[in-house]
């Protein structure tokens, strides 16, 4: 298991090279001039060619690159061009907040999800399977702002049960801050439970075929347990794996949600900083963003063996 | 056992007593007001020097104050001065300081900081160039007295120094002032009746100020920037709120106090809302202004730029905007804005009467060979994207061939900077918007200029006659003689087409009904608010 882990660590280094190369890159090649927007709308011309000097981007990429490298050698993620803040504050300042959307939105998915896969599989053909796979269909193909405005007008302007955006950190308030993770968790499982449930249904269907679930049945075992103690788990390997692309996704790539109940989360940060050009912090997002990919895959993997009594020998 | 007639005197004294005990603890620990406020922008830089952004212009007015300012009527104010002098040849600006004043770190504003502050400004500063050009000298009289001896008389000086806009002349302590104009300061230290809790601030999210006990107000009521500005919160929170629908909506379920811009078509969310006022707070608004490029064919014909002004009409820009709430803009061809002192229609048939056909016979006049015309069209900002697409559909109808390039702001800040022709990536026109206050004059408004590649702004027009005029309103301190000049600086802009106005407008400010004293300013100035 430790060999296990060291190879998949070692494997990650040319992996985080490769990105830090290509969005440098892709970063300095696109068009757009963080000097231009830093200066502001009055700034004449040749304030912002000024600027530019002094920010040192009429530097040769070479020289940029190597600087930044240097940098990143000694675990320095730079400074934001715009605010002067370590972008490693700026990153921090955002973690809590992506991280439990996360891990909450997630769990809302996987609680609806799993047992809905199941019974879908265990019915299948049935009205039952035929509502789950309406509500996949439904939670895959609804924009997650129309869910978010929906529950938004329901629970917190109507009802007033929750706050219409906002996030408290826990360190403030544990409730506050879980009430208001409500929606959003609600609006990103709904998601997130359609496709894992599928996965699950799909797997599932698979795993009753076989010829020792036949087996299961015919020595009398009941039903609950030839579904859950024996196919489920053996559903478990695929299942883990989208969860686990799903949980990267989501600390990653939820800007609409995190714009809608105003999260300030890493999905914000890298929009707000790739619009203005900010390059070090959208290079460092990116970095951290590849990283956690790859620890999140390495858990992953990890929780194969719970499933797999073979991954284990 | 039943209390006796003592025992029930007693106990009443004892309540009593507890009462009056508790009374001034209880006082003691009543708790902060915090205003939740949403202003426009996210404050990702905090110098107001080195950026002219307006977000931060906005948070610099909370934690910084000036020399002058401009009341309501746009009059120039002492406002940390106490008295001033000018010389008989006025080219001499003597300036004492009003006692008290302090840095938030607790030292006293001195006579230095001032003009170390001044010269910082007058690096970046349009107006402020300008006025460093013609100094001569700083000269340092007591701890709270400096003159600013100039070369010339130069009747700008005041006006300058009260600028209400970007850049707006902040004061900081010297030893923040002397960072380079380039470079932004590492700290948010100001004189001003807000403080910034730097520790609380979370970039692109949340802003936090809290109320400067030090402060020293003027005595005189709160008038635009001028005035008393007594903080009357103890706690700001200036909320970042991206998705305006969510920012309207927290303002309607009270989670927010006070929301700078309600868009126009999310007003119904909120008009009946009986815990909501709306208002229009800055009654000078904005303009919409298309700007095109002087250095590039087809538009370095001035008959061409004519039949742009002669293709595009203020209304159609109007409605795309506020539909038919035409109470929120109106049509105005004056460069200097309607609704004050410079305000004339001299110069404005071709902008304010919309007419393709004469524009083509422009067109066919001036030789226009169909080459396409590079339009840059920000698509990540509402307005900008509403002002392109309108902007494009006209110019085609009235015979132009448009090349609607559209990208995100940043992409078009980038390009627009560029000198070289269109096929080395240079343009041909672009939108932009500009508030009220930093186009009220010929001095202020750069987009009146005529200083060429040298010192225009975008677009860089050339033109003698406007800067001889810009240079002659300078000079002249009589108001008749200004407003004369500013009408001929007009005639020539319209004629020369530095730019084309496409309509004025205000939008609503929302705030909760137990918020007040709301000032009605074209900046969101966050002293005199209340909240019960």
């Amino acid at each position: 298991m430790l060999w296990f882990l060291v190879r998949r660590i070692l494997a990650a280094v040319p992996i985080l090279i490769f990105v830090a190369v290509f969005i440098f890159m892709l970063l300095h090649l696109a068009p757009g001039d963080p000097a231009a927007v830093a200066a502001g709308p009055n700034a004449s011309p040749q304030q912002v060619e000024l600027l530019r000097q002094r920010m040192q981007l009429d530097m040769p990429l070479p020289d940029q690159f190597m600087r930044w490298v240097a940098n990143l050698a000694r675990f320095d993620l730079g400074v934001s061009i715009f605010s002067n803040q370590p972008v490693s504050r700026l990153i921090g300042q955002r973690l809590e907040p992506t991280l439990l959307l996360a891990f909450t939105a997630m769990l809302v998915a996987v609680s609806i999800a799993i047992p809905a896969g199941t019974i879908a599989a265990w019915k299948a053909d049935s009205w039952l399977d035929r509502v789950v796979m309406m509500f996949a269909v439904a939670g895959f193909s609804t924009p997650v702002f129309v869910t978010a405005y929906g529950l938004i007008y329901v629970f917190a302007i109507e009802l007033g049960w929750f706050p219409v955006q906002g996030y408290t950190p826990l360190g403030t308030s544990i409730l506050d801050c879980l009430q208001g993770l409500v929606l959003p968790s609600l609006a990103l499982g709904f998601v997130f439970a359609a496709l894992i449930a599928r996965v699950v249904r799909a797997t599932m269907l698979e795993i009753l075929a076989e010829d020792y679930m036949r087996t299961a049945r015919a020595k009398g075992l009941a039903t609950p347990t030839i579904v859950i103690v024996h196919a489920l788990k053996n559903a478990g390997v695929p299942t883990m794996t989208v969860i686990g692309i799903g949980f990267a996704i989501l600390v990653g790539g939820v800007v609409v949600t995190e714009t809608i109940f105003n999260i300030p989360g890493l999905g914000r940060l890298t929009t707000d900083a790739i619009l203005r050009r900010d390059y070090p912090v959208v290079q460092g997002v990116i970095l951290a963003f590849s990283a956690m990919l790859i620890v999140v895959n390495i858990l992953v993997d990890l929780s194969y063996a719970l499933f797999d009594p073979r991954v284990r020998g | 056992m039943p209390m006796t007639g003592r025992m029930k005197t007693l106990a009443a004294t004892a309540v009593m007593a507890m009462a009056l005990g508790l009374g001034p603890a209880m006082q003691g620990a009543a708790a902060e007001t915090v205003l939740r406020v949403k202003l426009d922008g996210e404050l990702k830089e905090i110098d107001p020097i080195w950026t002219s952004n307006y977000t931060v212009r906005d948070h610099a007015y909370m934690i910084y104050d000036t020399l002058f300012a401009m009341d309501d009527k746009y009059n120039v104010q002492p406002q940390m001065v106490d008295k001033y002098a000018v010389s008989e040849d006025g080219k001499t600006y003597t300036l004492t300081l009003r006692d008290g004043l302090k840095w938030h770190d607790g030292t006293p504003v001195t006579a230095k900081d001032c003009i170390a502050s001044l010269k910082r400004w007058g690096k970046r500063d349009g107006l402020g160039q300008q006025m460093m050009a013609r100094l001569d000298k700083f000269e340092q009289v007591d701890d709270r007295t400096f003159r600013i001896v100039m070369k010339e008389n130069w009747s700008l000086v005041l006006p300058a120094l009260g600028k209400i806009s970007s850049t707006v002349p902040f004061m900081m302590p010297e030893r923040l002032a002397n960072t380079d104009a380039f470079d932004q300061v590492k700290e948010p230290i100001g004189s001003g009746p807000f403080k910034m809790k730097i520790d609380e601030w979370v970039p692109g999210s949340k802003i936090v100020y809290v109320k400067n006990q030090d402060y020293v107000p003027r005595k005189e009521p709160p008038s635009n920037a001028a005035g008393g500005k007594i903080a009357k919160v103890d706690r700001i929170e200036w909320l970042v709120m991206p998705d305006p629908v969510t920012a309207v909506n927290a303002l309607a379920n009270g989670e927010i106090d006070y929301l700078a811009t309600v868009p126009p078509d999310l007003t119904g969310l909120v008009a009946k809302n009986k815990n909501v006022k709306l208002q229009v707070v800055n009654l000078l608004g904005k303009q919409v202004q298309v700007v095109p490029n002087h250095l590039n064919p087809p538009f370095d014909n001035v008959k061409i730029r004519q039949a742009l002004q002669l293709a595009l009409k203020q209304e159609d820009y109007m409605q795309a905007m506020f539909g038919k709430q035409t109470e929120f803009y109106q049509v105005c061809g004056a460069v200097f804005f309607c609704g004050t002192k410079f305000e004339t229609e001299i110069g404005t048939e071709r902008v304010l009467k919309q007419d393709f056909a004469a524009a083509k016979a422009l067109l066919k006049e001036a030789g226009y060979d169909g080459t396409p015309i590079v339009m840059l069209h920000a698509t990540d900002l509402p307005e900008q994207n509403l002002w392109g697409q309108v902007g494009a559909e006209s110019l085609r109808k009235a015979g132009f061939v448009v090349n609607d390039v559209t990208s995100d702001w940043a992409t078009v800040a980038s390009r627009r900077a560029s000198k070289k022709p269109i096929a080395e990536g240079g343009w041909h026109l672009f939108h932009t918007g500009w508030a009220g206050p930093d186009m009220l004059d010929p001095a202020v408004n750069v987009l009146v200029s005529g200083g060429c590649v040298e010192k225009a702004w975008f677009g860089w027009p050339c033109d003698a006659e406007l800067e001889r005029l810009r240079a002659a309103f300078a000079s002249t301190s009589d108001a008749a003689e200004q407003k004369k000049i500013a009408d001929q600086v007009q005639a020539r802009a319209h004629e020369i087409v530095t730019f084309v106005p496409m309509g004025q407008f205000r939008q609503l400010t929302g705030y909760r009904s137990n918020v007040s004293g709301v000032l009605t300013a074209p900046v969101p100035f966050m002293w005199n608010i209340a909240k019960n």
